[in-house]
């Protein structure tokens, strides 16, 4: 067996393993392999080293360790942002000026005084909860996002807890509905954002929940969010 | 106007979590691989995602995740040994056999050659100590999590020629350690399997 040929084929192991050969080179190696012992066995060799490193173990991931990290980093996140966005709403507001109100979609909503938006669910009952966007001119690109906490779910989208997408605005209202359901009677936020142009600008609402025939049912209410 | 909620497009409209459930727990393999620990590689994703959280919109807009995130989370690792001022990478194998807990990949129903393939992956796992940090890092990414030239050209910032040259200089550098020491990298098998 010439020597020049073993060492031409033995530059060309790693190509071999890793499938890199194209089929004649392949063919033509596995001819010299089957008539030369030394090339055979480096061969051997080089097979036995890539099935240890591609089978090299790795404990298996803790049962639910995906899941509670990603929701760990979403609150974690959310928390970020609230206090970025309450740092930074004045700087926020000299550049994109987009708005938000929210309406609640009944009959008898209100304002409260004291510049704190807030709806109120029953619990386990579907309502609609209307965010309204004011562009002062058209926006073909802005990017909405919806943060829910534990206790409320976006009815169509089971267990997603962030859900963002890019949608067009035009001048003037632009109307968000969102169908909330709470599966928790517990106080809570919801945070909506609105993004377009590099600047941003985040809007709080309070969520509270009450148990449907309770006798102090408390009143809907309507909330500029500037 | 009205903005419809269920008009968002799949890419653009995808959660967090949807977008990066998938790419946990390789994330996870790749990060036991860099700091040979299972709470550690538990630490290292956890922190990493957490700053992804606030790069979401950037992440829905990268076209190949894969290696974007194997990047970020090799960044993140230098950056937390900086901060920690450990030392470089460990690849201590008996911490790596410890924190196993016993798991083995599939080799078969053959006992002795499941203990002949241990024995040799520890034997690799010293030898790969020997190597430098560039070569460990490439057979790593390539040899043990199936990452491609192309995607480690993206994560090492190193041209595809450069790479696969120094792929070949590390497998030969380990055929050369494991021959050299008391088990050879075909015979441990060979010979448990009669061959």
């Amino acid at each position: 067996m010439g020597k020049m040929e073993c060492t031409q084929w033995q530059q060309r192991l790693d190509d071999y393993v890793d499938g890199q050969l194209s089929a004649v080179d392949m063919s033509a190696m596995q001819q010299h392999v089957a008539v030369c012992p030394d090339c055979r066995v480096l061969l051997e060799q080089q097979d036995r080293l890539m099935q240890s490193l591609r089978t090299m173990p790795v404990p298996p991931l803790r049962p639910g360790f995906t899941p509670q990290a990603l929701k760990l980093a979403v609150v974690q996140g959310q928390q970020r942002r609230r206090g970025f966005a309450t740092g930074f709403s004045s700087a926020l507001a000299a550049g994109v000026a987009l708005w938000a109100v929210v309406t609640f979609m009944v009959p008898d909503r209100s304002l409260q005084p004291d510049g704190v938006a807030q709806v109120q669910l029953a619990l386990y009952q579907e309502s609609t909860v209307n965010l309204v966007f004011y562009s002062p001119k058209p926006v073909s690109s802005a990017t909405l996002s919806i943060a829910l906490p534990d206790n409320v779910e976006l009815v169509g989208f089971p267990g997603e807890r962030t859900i963002s997408w890019q949608t067009a605005l035009t001048e003037g209202q632009n109307v968000l509905p969102l169908p909330l359901r709470a599966s928790g009677q517990v106080s809570s936020q919801l945070l909506a954002s609105i993004e377009s142009g590099g600047s941003k600008k985040s809007f709080h609402l309070q969520i509270g929940v009450f148990e449907p025939g309770s006798t102090s049912f408390p009143s809907p209410l309507l909330k500029n969010m500037v | 106007m009205k903005i419809s909620l269920f008009s968002r497009s799949k890419g653009n409209g995808t959660s967090f979590e949807e977008l990066l459930a998938p790419h946990v727990e390789p994330l996870y393999r790749l990060a036991f691989r860099f700091c040979g620990s299972q709470h550690g590689a538990e630490d290292l994703v956890q922190d990493l995602l957490i700053k992804l959280y606030e790069k979401h919109n950037e992440l829905l807009k990268v076209e190949n995740l894969r290696p974007w995130l194997a990047r970020s989370l090799r960044n993140h690792f230098i950056d937390t040994l900086r901060q920690q001022q450990r030392s470089p990478i460990e690849y201590g194998h008996e911490a790596r056999a410890e924190e196993s807990g016993g798991h083995q990949s599939d080799y078969g129903a053959d006992p002795a050659h499941r203990l002949a393939m241990t024995q040799l992956q520890e034997s690799i796992l010293v030898a790969m100590e020997s190597l430098n940090e560039e070569q460990r890092t490439l057979v790593m990414m390539h040899d043990l999590e199936s990452y491609t030239l192309a995607e480690i050209a993206e994560i090492l910032d190193t041209p595809i020629g450069t790479l696969k040259s120094r792929l070949h200089r590390s497998r030969a550098r380990l055929r050369e350690i494991l021959e050299a020491g008391t088990i050879s990298v075909g015979s441990a098998c060979l010979e448990e399997r009669g061959e």
